[in-house]
């Protein structure tokens, strides 16, 4: 017996299309269910990494009583309280949002360089492969140095400005690379690397002629975790969660599109519709991703590739399953980075090169090659 | 069936296909031949209304491709593609199981009775035992029966066939159309298959049609349509045609050592000129 892999939501009349054809001999493949059980393993895997990150920090935790101050977070569940009350401040103002945020950025990044190494059917592709991370890096330094204002009355404007500069650098590389008879992802993927060149020189430029101390725009350009709060994870799921669920449910045509175009076209599919959406949920979920807490290398390119040498190419399962890695991946990272050189801050960006590297050369050593 | 009204396409100034009127009826194999750049591969573009057509139109089962949705196009039509790329990390029930895409809802993914389709597909098509094995490790005759498979899940009255014998040996390339001829008119209810082996075009199909310049220069049984003036006149090349020794279909032989269109006899003529034994030595000497 298959098992179904998602209840469907409209029953279809079918039947009489296969009546011609022959009976089947053996048996089906088992593989066809889905893999629901690594995703929970994977999501729980994630939440143990996060409290033991939790942990570490200037004052240590123990593990057992991390787990009892999240527990006791949870509604109608009573533990009793035996830390000290500064614990709580430490846990739940300093060091979670910043691996919430750790964990949410990870997946966003890693869940758009799958979607964009889909797309691409190119095995180079990231986050920042055609403007995404080039254009918020101009947004953010324009802010920083120009003598704008840094805030609007509260609210900070560096990552409404990296926001808006990730878009607008993906809107103009798809604006050049549109035809009347579709897009060609080559030229997008041009597009993007020049519209990517020429904000990092204009980045570049506004930098030397600002005011001397350019720490703070280094310090995003960077990226990093330092000043993670609770209102920025909830300030970027609106964007990333419906991202995820989109590229999630189009899965099955993601697998479709591996061929190549025209026959991806004679299969039914919409071409150009499928990469419309992909490209503005793949370029969404980055440039959330990267407003408050900077670009960050690395996680968006190797996390799906980890993946996919491990468990295969299937989007259905790819996609979720990569976001989940990134995730718990870049909570490690951003651990590594506040505690390896403590109390100084190591940029993430720094330790996602130096761990991620190997472990990709190893995997690509271990396994056949990487196709996308 | 298909039926082909006034098409035509160009690129830019320069005409692919010149109004080219042309029917396929239900049972048939039509074979599309002609020299490259003749437009074969724009007229299965059009037929399979991946393209669209800058005048006339194509007309499958009454309906009318350039008026069709994407999904609706691939349940009346379903193609096996010249080259097709097979991307690596997928096994071959996963790549069969693709051709059910216009039967499914973007969100919606396959299940049981897809699963079941394919896996008629791929038994008719003699690679279910490969199922579970991954794409890239299948043989080139393997592969092309998996693609076959994959265009037979679409469940298409219409199956487009551009080239599937390239790159295929001897017993492959029968095989594939034994195979095709096998499904009409049951499984299927034409077919339209593009080929440069005129021999076994003439074969397997009812009917040829000999493209020129985008226009159809002869249409008609294999023995009307592949004759050496036809030959001559369209591909500019010098051929013998005889007769099969099995079927009677007509089988092309280039007449060797003369090339390419400078010919103004008959090929019969030059019969003698070089010897066999000439030639044979001549080809070990380079």
């Amino acid at each position: 017996m298959i098992k179904q892999w998602l209840p469907k939501a409209v029953s279809r009349v079918k039947g009489a299309d296969s009546t011609a054809l022959p009976a089947i001999g053996g048996a089906i493949p088992e593989t066809m269910s889905y893999p629901w059980r690594r995703l929970a393993v994977g999501l729980a895997a994630v939440a143990v990494i996060g409290m033991l990150a939790a942990t570490q920090g200037s004052v240590d935790i123990p593990p057992l009583t991390v787990f009892k101050m999240v527990v006791a977070k949870v509604p109608l569940v009573s533990v009793a309280e035996s830390w000290p009350d500064s614990w709580d401040t430490i846990l739940w103002r300093l060091r979670m949002p910043r691996i919430v945020l750790a964990g949410i950025v990870g997946g966003a990044l890693a869940l758009s360089g799958a979607t964009y190494q889909a797309l691409f059917r190119n095995p180079l592709a990231g986050p920042s492969l055609i403007g995404a991370t080039a254009g918020a890096g101009l947004g953010a330094t324009f802010v920083l140095v120009t003598g704008v204002p840094l805030y609007f009355k509260d609210t900070s404007l560096v990552p409404i400005a990296a926001f808006a500069g990730s878009i607008a650098a993906v809107m103009g590389a798809y604006t050049i690379a549109r035809r009347a008879e579709g897009m060609s992802l080559i030229t997008l993927i041009l597009a993007g690397v020049a519209i990517s060149s020429a904000a990092g020189a204009l980045t570049s430029l506004l930098m030397i002629r600002s005011d001397p101390d350019l720490r703070p725009v280094l310090s995003w350009l960077l990226g990093g975790f330092g000043s993670a709060q609770w209102k920025h994870s909830v300030l970027v799921l609106p964007y990333i969660v419906p991202s995820l669920l989109v590229v999630l449910f189009y899965g099955r045509v993601l697998n479709v599109m591996q061929l190549d175009e025209d026959h991806a076209r004679q299969l039914g599919v919409n071409v150009e519709r499928t990469k419309l959406v992909l490209i503005i949920a793949a370029t969404l979920s980055t440039a959330a991703a990267v407003s408050f807490t900077g670009p960050i290398g690395f996680v968006g390119l190797i996390a799906p590739h980890a993946v996919r040498l491990t468990w295969g190419n299937d989007y259905r399962s790819l996609v979720p399953m990569a976001a989940i890695v990134g995730a718990g991946f870049l909570i490690l990272a951003d651990l590594a980075a506040r505690t390896v050189a403590s109390p100084a801050e190591l940029p993430v960006g720094v330790v996602t090169a130096l761990c991620g590297a190997p472990f990709f050369l190893y995997l690509l050593r271990r396994r056949e090659p990487i196709t996308a | 069936m298909i039926i082909t009204e006034g098409l035509r396409f160009s690129y830019g100034e320069t005409p692919i296909l010149d109004g080219l009127d042309l029917r396929v009826d239900r049972g048939e194999i039509v074979g599309i031949v002609g020299p490259n750049g003749a437009g074969k591969t724009t007229l299965l573009k059009l037929l399979s209304g991946v393209m669209h057509p800058t005048g006339g139109r194509v007309v499958v089962d009454g309906k009318d491709l350039n008026s069709t949705g994407d999904a609706e196009r691939a349940r009346l039509v379903s193609v096996v593609p010249q080259n097709p790329q097979l991307p690596a990390g997928y096994r071959a029930l996963d790549v069969v199981l693709m051709g059910r895409n216009p039967h499914l809802r973007i969100f919606e993914w396959e299940g049981a009775h897809d699963v079941e389709v394919a896996a008629r597909a791929m038994r008719l098509t003699d690679v279910w035992d490969m199922a579970d094995r991954p794409i890239s490790s299948l043989s080139g005759g393997e592969r092309q029966r998996t693609v076959l498979a994959m265009a037979l899940a679409q469940a298409s009255p219409v199956m487009l066939l551009d080239e599937p014998t390239t790159n295929l040996d001897l017993a492959h390339q029968v095989g594939i159309m034994d195979l095709v001829r096998g499904l009409l008119p049951d499984r299927l209810d034409c077919a339209v298959v593009a080929m440069h082996d005129l021999t076994l075009a003439a074969q397997y199909c009812d009917r040829l049609v000999m493209l020129s310049e985008g226009k159809s220069y002869a249409d008609g049984p294999p023995l009307e349509v592949l004759t050496e003036e036809n030959i001559l006149a369209v591909y500019g090349a010098s051929v013998f045609v005889i007769a099969h020794p099995q079927s009677g279909t007509p089988v092309v032989l280039p007449a060797s050592g003369v090339g390419n269109g400078v010919l103004s006899t008959s090929p019969l003529g030059l019969i003698g000129a070089e010897s066999p034994h000439q030639r044979s030595e001549a080809s070990r000497g380079s």
